[in-house]
């Protein structure tokens, strides 16, 4: 799973935003307001990531459990699948 | 200056200049939260909450509930505007290009790539000046065509379309002149000579693919003087149009032939006021001297400074927070200049009909009736408080010797 190449992420203070900037037209539902983790996994994400190797992006940086990380990465891939964020499947 | 005045100065110019944050703060995190009430308000006055969050947040600043609170739900608010008059301003973009005429953006995406985050950069509209009548009329014909609605407000140099997507009204100014009509007869004439033959040039917002036709930095540096001087003339302009000319003049001074710029400046008589500007944004903005140095001329009194510096800081986005805020004479302040300009904006408000000498009476009853009208329901203001605001402001013009050239 990987990166669709239209969505870029923003930052002002500590929120960000996936947002699809090339798009001709600008719709709310296709933004994801997301934390530092979410940008931090989004980061992670520029070339094909596996599961694994997101846990590991997340528990380098922040100190939490298999079962809790890997629950928020479930959440935020799915979120991302919504707006069309992400192409692929994650393995 | 109040003390979260300059605090909040000091704050925008680090937005602008993050590497100099060491040098311009004085103040710790902590004292910078005891003036969040302050500060606050007057980014959101100015609408530069984003560029203010920002700081703090790279300041490491603790947030009061309060402002945490208004950034959470005004700042995502802020960001999805900005996108989606990204998403417009491709649109119109996109379907002005297929009627193959000559125009050009003005301010809004045309700002962006000098803007340290397109987020700072809040706009309403999207700015068009077509120069030419003929492809004039063809855009608004075909814009009409399109489904774009025009508003029926009077403004003289443009006219106002709304175009509506699912629930959102988007404004398009469509500009036929590149600034409201000036009463100074000279500054006109040289406004329109140098304007008329102004030929495209086209930069790229890369962040969004988005390319347009702008002027020329060196004229686009002109415009966004013309600009500030417009809302000046009228009820004033905030700390956005010193942000955008520090921002333009800090990301284009490269591009910008200064020997054409300052000559043009001093053909329409704006060199003290560009030069009062940017000592502003030199002292209060930290715009680099080398980027803006051939602008300068000479020194200005600080109480000036300082006054002029005031009235920016109260009027909030073009003097939108202050009501009782009105154009200034621009030939002083006598009765009968009063009247010149109220003949002038009676002239501008009936195009037509002011040729017809007899109806000037009943034109000049309509312009005072609605001068009074909007005094008292749009800027809920009395007419004696917006005059005395008025002459108040006058005495700034004093200092800045509008339209005058080397040879009036």
């Amino acid at each position: 799973m990987k990166q669709n190449p239209d969505f870029t992420l923003r930052q002002i203070g500590a929120m960000y935003f996936l947002v699809p900037l090339a798009n001709e037209h600008f719709r709310k539902d296709q933004v994801l307001r997301t934390n530092e983790t979410g940008a931090l996994l989004w980061q992670h994400m520029q070339t094909e990531s596996t599961k694994k190797e997101l846990l590991s992006a997340i528990q380098s940086t922040y100190d939490i459990d298999d079962a809790t990380a890997l629950s928020d990465i479930d959440s935020f891939l799915m979120q991302l699948k919504n707006i069309g964020a992400v192409t692929g499947v994650i393995s | 200056m109040k003390p979260e005045e300059m605090l909040f100065c000091n704050l925008m110019q680090i937005s602008l200049h993050p590497d100099r944050q060491n040098t311009i703060l004085q103040e710790s995190p902590e004292q910078i939260t005891k003036a969040l009430p302050q500060l606050v308000e007057l980014a959101r006055l100015h609408n530069m909450l984003p560029a203010l969050c920002d700081v703090l947040y790279r300041l490491d600043v603790p947030l009061t509930a309060d402002a945490a609170e208004c950034f959470s739900h005004k700042i995502p608010a802020i960001c999805y505007q900005c996108y989606d008059m990204l998403a417009f301003s491709k649109k119109v973009i996109a379907f002005l290009d297929g009627l193959s005429i000559t125009f050009f953006v003005l301010k809004g995406v045309t700002l962006l790539p000098a803007y340290p985050k397109l987020e700072y950069r809040q706009y309403g509209d999207v700015d068009i000046f077509i120069p030419d009548a003929k492809e004039y009329e063809l855009a608004m014909q075909s814009l009409l065509a399109a489904g774009f609605v025009p508003r029926k407000d009077y403004v003289d140099h443009h006219i106002e379309l709304t175009y509506t997507i699912e629930n959102t009204t988007y404004l398009l100014e469509l500009h036929n002149k590149i600034i409201a009509t000036q009463s100074d007869r000279n500054f006109q004439k040289q406004l329109e000579c140098i304007f008329q033959n102004v030929t495209p040039a086209y930069d790229t917002f890369s962040e969004a693919g988005i390319r347009y036709p702008m002027l020329s930095p060196t004229t686009n540096a002109l415009y966004l003087l013309l600009h500030m001087l417009q809302h000046f003339l009228s009820a004033g302009f905030g700390i956005k149009l010193l942000y955008d000319w520090v921002a333009y003049l800090e990301r284009y001074a490269s591009d910008i032939s200064f020997e054409e710029l300052q000559n043009n400046i001093n053909r329409l008589g704006l060199s003290g006021f560009c030069n009062a500007i940017t000592r502003l944004c030199l002292k209060h903005l930290g715009l680099s001297l080398a980027k803006s140095d051939l602008l300068l001329t000479k020194p200005l009194d600080d109480t000036f400074l300082s006054s002029f510096m005031d009235d920016i800081l109260s009027a909030g986005e073009f003097g939108k927070t202050d009501t009782a805020r009105l154009l200034i004479m621009q030939k002083g302040g006598r009765f009968s200049q009063y009247f010149h300009e109220f003949h002038r904006q009676m002239k501008n408000r009936f195009p037509k009909a002011h040729k017809i000498i007899p109806l000037w009476p009943f034109l000049w009853l309509i312009t005072g009736f609605c001068f009074v009208w909007n005094n008292h329901f749009l800027r809920k203001t009395k007419t004696s408080t917006l005059l005395a605001t008025t002459k108040k402001r006058q005495k700034l013009l004093q200092h800045l010797h509008l339209f005058q050239t080397r040879d009036n």
